[in-house]
């Protein structure tokens, strides 16, 4: 371990450059240096973590407020946990439901959230957009932790981290599988690997394809026996169980039926095809036990890797040197 | 209207006077004298020295007042957004000189009493012609009829259930049928509430990108090609109001190529904007129905030229700055538009020769008020002097903080137009003189 320098390895991973934003609310603004950076800075901390240090004092005095409008356990703990490895006061605000929904303004949280003086906000809400709005009325960066159906940046990085580490800069063949219609995930994740030059696949059924999706590249199957043909990833997306309700699928036994990750189904992808979820999985429904836990299931380590992903992303936005200039 | 006695009288000089509803001189130069708050002669050759007002109207347009036959004047219940005091006024700034009041007020005018106090509200506090409408259902509800018969008794001028179509086909059918017994003219939004559920904008690539959810153009498109169904059963005159999408205007262009007694119109914001305006979460641009397609938009444009489309409206809708300043998904419906409808209009269409001026003045003049069945939007000697002037020359910038109305919510703010009401006139009564509101 004495031949791990971190703040050599630190200096020379961030080249002294910064985001070309100020915030963190859609891929679509960042640039392939922006993402480059994030995943170079994410390997140290990760280096750094694994050395088995907890705590560095990059971020010491600085204040993260965690605010989120909407429930999250593992997301919430995830970013709490990278501010404090980072130094940082870190504490939670949980405006229970939407506080729009009790008739306050989006201006008017900006404010409030202002005024306790925060050097970084997370934010969740069930809101498409609220994450965006709130980032043009207030001081601090702010990062989006997930907003309605809309994006999850931090989640889509911390899933191509793990990809990269497996396969390295290659243009793999990527498939989604299931409700790509109302997750915010796949809203990311798409908006990534377009840019990373991916090749995208969806299957699901076509109650569960956003309209136009063509038009983030992807192209969108039926049969999931088809899709999975060359493929390198395979992304299960959480069925969400409520939206069975909705009629989106008629139920999760038949949704399970056609579209479930099984063995079978993983050997029609190539040998060394990687399955990966955001979770919570739905065990059964999304992924079957035995794939899950098999050793070509990387879910385990995109929770780990969500740590330095939220380091890097947490010290590159509150470090930066770029003034905040965002309107709505 | 005030009372017309001691009124003052007034000649418009040089003026190019635009006039569709006349057949055999839609347009000439001449000179209009308005006398005890009426036109008194339109001619060339007349002239009247001594008149009291003098209107110098070389290079500018002389029309009929405007006719918006689709207006949210939030009064009565909720006069925070609006009033009928500064509704008519916002109306009068922009040109209008006639509004047709929407029901779903609160509480809503599905009843004698409302349809009064709405009527006489006007008179007292309006500065322009006010009609109302009135329900369809019992608190627009969609449930049961309202009284349509004493609704027009008290004079509500049309029958319409502004909102989402919440009525089964079953009553749907009633309705027309109860409304041929009154000769009661019906008006229709378009769109069904239960297959619009909760979405808030347009289902396309940008509904997609925004991660909201969207309603397709067949909830629209489904409910008007029933209608014209049930209309074959029972022809009563039949108007869709505020239509956004393509297949739309191919519907109701079949429909009155087949005799239906039919008519439509379409916003300003509709035939100006596309659903690309939300991007960014810009709730300014959230309304109902949603802002469509570039597609919708240009088969639109292409249902004005050819005649599909009679009229154009506003759906001016105003809504409290803190309505519209929270996530898109829970932000209000609508945009206002009485200041902006002229220069919109204007600028969209005539600079962008989609129409001839005298095209557009007829969709936004006669052709309404023919669809409402009042007198008003045609120039003629011995009618109503409801008269606008108008500058189409110069250009200038939409300003929001500049408008009467109590709303600020519009899409337009900053946009450059031409085509503003320099001099406007109502029931012989100048309202507007070189741009500025006198009332």
């Amino acid at each position: 371990m004495a031949s791990f320098n971190f703040a050599a390895e630190l200096k020379k991973a961030r080249r002294a450059k910064d985001l070309s934003v100020t915030d963190l609310v859609s891929i679509d603004d960042l640039t392939l240096d922006d993402i480059e950076l994030i995943l170079r800075l994410a390997a140290v901390f990760k280096k750094f973590i694994a050395t088995g240090n907890k705590k560095c004092d990059l971020l010491r005095g600085k204040t993260i407020i965690n605010f989120f409008n909407e429930n999250s356990t593992r997301t919430r703990s995830s970013f709490e946990l990278a501010g404090k490895h980072l130094g940082a006061d870190v504490i939670n605000v949980a405006g229970s439901a939407s506080s729009a929904k009790k008739g306050e303004t989006i201006g008017d949280t900006a404010r409030t959230l202002d005024a306790l003086n925060s050097d970084c906000l997370i934010v969740r809400d069930a809101s498409s957009g609220a994450p965006f709005q709130v980032s043009s009325l207030v001081q601090a960066p702010v990062i989006n932790a997930g907003d309605g159906w809309h994006e999850h940046p931090t989640q889509a990085l911390l899933e191509a981290f793990t990809l990269q580490k497996h396969f390295g800069s290659k243009k793999i063949t990527y498939l989604f599988v299931g409700d790509a219609m109302h997750s915010r995930v796949f809203g990311s994740q798409v908006r990534l690997y377009r840019k990373l030059g991916y090749k995208i696949r969806l299957a699901a059924p076509a109650t569960l394809v956003p309209k136009e999706i063509r038009k983030f590249g992807v192209k969108v199957f039926y049969s999931l026996e088809e899709a999975l043909v060359d493929v390198d990833a395979i992304h299960a997306i959480r069925l969400q169980t409520e939206r069975a309700a909705g009629n989106f699928v008629a139920t999760g036994r038949e949704y399970s039926k056609n579209y479930c990750i099984n063995p079978t189904r993983v050997k029609l992808a190539n040998s060394n095809a990687v399955v990966l979820h955001a979770g919570p999985v739905i065990r059964e429904f999304d992924l079957l036990t035995e794939v899950l836990e098999s050793p070509q299931c990387l879910v385990q380590k995109m929770v780990e890797n969500g740590l330095p992903i939220r380091m890097a992303v947490e010290w590159l936005l509150i470090s930066t040197k770029i003034k905040k200039s965002r309107k709505w | 209207m005030k009372p017309k006695k001691f009124m003052k009288n007034i000649l418009i000089k040089n003026g190019t006077i635009v006039n569709p509803d006349d057949k055999r001189n839609p347009e000439r130069i001449t000179n209009v004298f308005i006398r005890e708050g009426k036109i008194s002669k339109i001619s060339a050759n007349f002239d009247q020295p001594n008149a009291d007002i003098i209107i110098n109207a070389k290079g500018k347009i002389v029309t009929a007042g405007l006719v918006d036959m689709h207006v949210h004047l939030r009064e009565p219940g909720r006069e925070d957004k609006e009033t009928i005091a500064t509704a008519t006024r916002a109306a009068a700034k922009g040109g209008v000189t006639t509004i047709l009041g929407m029901p779903n007020t609160t509480p809503a005018i599905d009843n004698q009493t409302t349809v009064r106090f709405v009527l006489d509200r006007a008179r007292e506090t309006g500065v322009i012609n006010v009609l109302t409408s009135g329900s369809l259902t019992q608190k627009g509800e969609g449930k049961n009829l309202a009284e349509i018969w004493e609704l027009r008794e008290a004079g509500a001028s049309v029958i319409i259930d502004d909102g989402p179509e919440e009525q089964t086909m079953a009553l749907q059918r009633l309705a027309l049928k109860y409304c041929q017994t009154f000769q009661m003219p019906l008006m229709a939004h378009p769109e069904d509430a239960a297959m619009k559920g909760n979405a808030v904008i347009n289902e396309g690539w940008i509904s997609t990108q925004l991660g909201l959810e969207g309603s397709s153009t067949s909830t629209e498109t489904l409910v008007i090609a029933r209608t014209i169904e049930l209309l074959r059963e029972t022809p009563v005159p039949y108007h869709f109001t505020h239509i956004s999408a393509a297949e739309s205007v191919n519907l109701i262009r079949a429909a009155k190529s087949e005799g239906l007694p039919v008519t439509c119109d379409v916003t300003t914001h509709h035939l100006a904007l596309t659903d690309k305006e939300c991007l960014d979460y810009n709730t300014l641009a959230k309304v109902a129905p949603p802002l469509r397609s570039e597609f919708d938009r240009q088969t639109l444009l292409a249902g004005l030229a050819d005649g599909t489309i009679d009229a154009i409206i506003t759906d001016h809708a105003p809504h409290l700055l803190l309505e519209k300043f929270v996530p898109f998904s829970l932000a209000a419906n609508g945009i206002i538009g009485l200041e902006t409808l002229f220069s919109i209009a204007y600028t969209e269409l005539v600079v962008k020769k989609v129409l001839s001026l005298s095209d557009l003045i007829a969709k936004i003049t006669i052709n309404p008020a023919k669809i409402i069945r009042t007198k008003a939007g045609s120039l003629r000697e011995g009618g109503a002097a409801d008269i606008s002037i108008w500058d189409t020359k110069t250009k200038f910038k939409i300003n929001k903080n500049m408008f009467e109305s109590k709303g600020r919510n519009t899409p337009f703010h900053g946009k450059t137009c031409r085509g503003f009401a320099n001099e406007v006139i109502c029931g012989g009564k100048l309202l507007v003189k070189k741009g500025k509101l006198l009332v």
